[in-house]
């Protein structure tokens, strides 16, 4: 089973939320949490993360053996990405654009290209207790986020029954690779213009995708019902709610656990952990 | 004419609030563009008036004529994003998998795979209500190539400003360190980053900071939410100075940023006169900039 928490919008609370429910499930069966936001991976920091070693990850590119290339241009007439380019006296690579599709590889007439790597990012996994927190970290100045996360899923961890991804925010690439094999997504709501915007976009999203999906309302202040109003009018859930607390934010912003260190709240996500598990019981893509 | 990215790593401190609140005060003096554009919102606190609507046609999608296939397999074989599956006696592409690559085209014996255009989202020149131009788009629904979409929107705003001899561009970018920030990194003058007094404002500022000396542009900074936590405000400024990159202003934590959203206002059309001059101050580091 896995459930990603997700919200369109940055900074709305996904991590808070992800950490927190991986630590509570924790306490009561071996749970995976993956880090599946590779430019920006923070889960780590609410744990007591040790220099955790990492493997590297590579991505297909094309290798030209000059010796066999006739600089027919075949590679660069093929390749969708502007990746390949053939100069008079040489094909060019651009490993950056490049999409690992094979595509010159398996069309080059004489055979001239093969399949040389090039890394995209590193993954580490780790035992944190009962939690296995795998986190996926981007190389800075690559593109090719959607590939990296795509690998990060298919580290193994020791997970009995629920896997929590952690999803990058905004709508494209990165969160569609996350979502598409979701069983369930649960959408952090933030009660502001912004937060209904893009909250909005990606239930969108995820209803073309047909994955369910139901809503935490965060930075929940009274009498602000756009969230409320929102789900009402879509016929989604509301499963839980946190209230809009500087308390919350300094111990987010120190990197600690706040059912950890906030009376209460331990008590609120192991609600919030029986509401998604029997949400989510029989929903299996 | 001096462009400005306004950029912040992780997501949720502010940027797009003080992005406008900026364009609130340059007025006519500077083309808007907003380049997070699989969440695109400051058009919610710029209420633009749209002058153009254009739609962006990017990338491809396998289509498999069935009539034509002889269900030979090899598309299936091939594809390095199974794309294509094998359902109720014939071979379909899933467009949300296919990656528009071209090679089941190019290698289908039987000639049925067709590449379709792909209609990705719009963009729209627009006049804000502070009477500059705003270039701005909306990437389609389970669409991709957002880094593309915002290649478009720079491309704009940046012709725009020539053709008005407007002296500023303020670009809103996307957070993360991926393909639409690269994309919309490029032809910047200057990177103006938003990081918050957190762990996790810190941990995703120092990897903005290592993309944009990779690129070599210079960048200042703004702590918002400053005083979240002191010692991880101390530990930003360390690491700003270390890495030359000044510190531009911090702003305290303030409710003033959701109340005046809520009302559709920028902050600086509160009645918050401390954030108001902090915004003002901000403006004149970007007007002292060569």
């Amino acid at each position: 089973m896995n459930i990603a928490i997700a919200s369109g919008k940055g900074g709305t609370g996904k991590t808070l939320i992800a950490t927190n429910l991986a630590f509570t499930a924790g306490k009561r069966f071996p749970v995976a949490l993956y880090d599946l936001d590779v430019e920006e991976p923070n889960d780590h920091l609410f744990f007591d993360s040790a220099d955790t070693p990492e493997h590297g990850v590579d991505k297909m590119i094309p290798d030209v053996d000059p010796q066999k290339c006739t600089l027919c241009g075949t590679c660069t007439q093929v390749c969708e990405f502007h990746a390949i380019i053939t100069l008079p006296d040489q094909v060019m690579v651009f490993p950056e654009l490049c999409h690992s599709c094979y595509s010159c590889l398996e069309m080059c007439p004489e055979g001239a290209i093969s399949s040389g790597t090039k890394t995209i990012g590193t993954i580490s996994a780790e035992k944190q207790g009962p939690v296995s927190l795998v986190t996926g970290r981007l190389k800075i100045t690559e593109f090719a986020t959607a590939a990296l996360i795509s690998e990060t899923k298919k580290e193994p961890s020791a997970s009995n029954n629920i896997t929590f991804y952690d999803a990058p925010p905004g709508s494209s690439c990165p969160f569609i690779e996350t979502v598409k094999d979701s069983d369930y997504v649960i959408l952090v709501g933030e009660p502001s213009p912004f937060g209904l915007h893009d909250m909005d976009i990606v239930a969108r999203t995820l209803r073309n995708l047909h994955t369910p999906y139901s809503v935490i309302v965060n930075k929940d202040v009274e009498g602000n019902t756009i969230i409320d109003e929102y789900c009402r009018e879509n016929n989604i859930d509301i499963i839980g709610r946190l209230p809009l607390s500087m308390n919350i934010a300094r111990e987010y912003a120190n990197g600690q656990l706040i059912v950890k260190n906030i009376q209460g709240m331990d008590t609120l996500f192991e609600q919030l952990l029986d509401t998604i598990i029997a949400k989510t019981s029989g929903e299996h893509k | 004419m001096n462009e400005i990215v306004i950029m912040s790593g992780k997501g949720g401190t502010g940027k797009t609030s003080i992005t406008a609140a900026l364009a609130a005060l340059a007025g006519e003096k500077a083309v808007v563009a907003d380049c997070d554009v699989d969440a695109a919102n400051m058009h919610l606190l710029l209420a633009p008036e749209r002058m153009e609507t254009h739609d962006f046609v990017s990338g491809k999608t396998a289509y498999i004529h069935t009539e034509t296939c002889t269900a030979c397999g090899l598309c299936t074989e091939k594809c390095r994003f199974d794309a294509i599956s094998f359902a109720q006696g014939t071979y379909i592409v899933n467009p949300v998998d296919c990656e528009g690559c071209s090679l089941c085209h190019y290698i289908c014996p039987a000639k049925a795979i067709e590449m379709k255009d792909n209609t990705a989202g719009q963009w729209f020149i627009s006049r804000s209500r502070f009477g500059s131009r705003f270039v701005h788009a909306k990437l389609g629904i389970a669409q991709e190539n957002s880094g593309k979409l915002v290649g478009k929107v720079k491309t704009i705003a940046q012709s725009s400003a020539r053709e008005l001899d407007v002296p500023y561009i303020l670009v809103d970018g996307a957070p993360g360190i991926g393909c639409p920030v690269i994309s919309s990194l490029s032809g910047a003058d200057h990177i103006l980053i938003v990081t918050e007094a957190s762990e996790s404002g810190l941990h995703d500022l120092e990897r903005l900071v290592e993309l944009i000396q990779y690129f070599s542009i210079q960048g200042s900074c703004i702590i918002n939410k400053c005083d979240l936590n002191d010692a991880v405000k101390t530990k930003i400024e360390t690491f700003c100075n270390a890495n030359n990159v000044s510190i531009v202003n911090s702003i305290p934590y303030s409710s003033v940023f959701t109340e005046t959203l809520q009302q559709g206002k920028t902050i600086v059309e509160s009645n918050d006169r401390s954030i108001i001059s902090k915004i003002e101050e901000i403006w004149n580091y970007v007007q002292s900039m060569e």
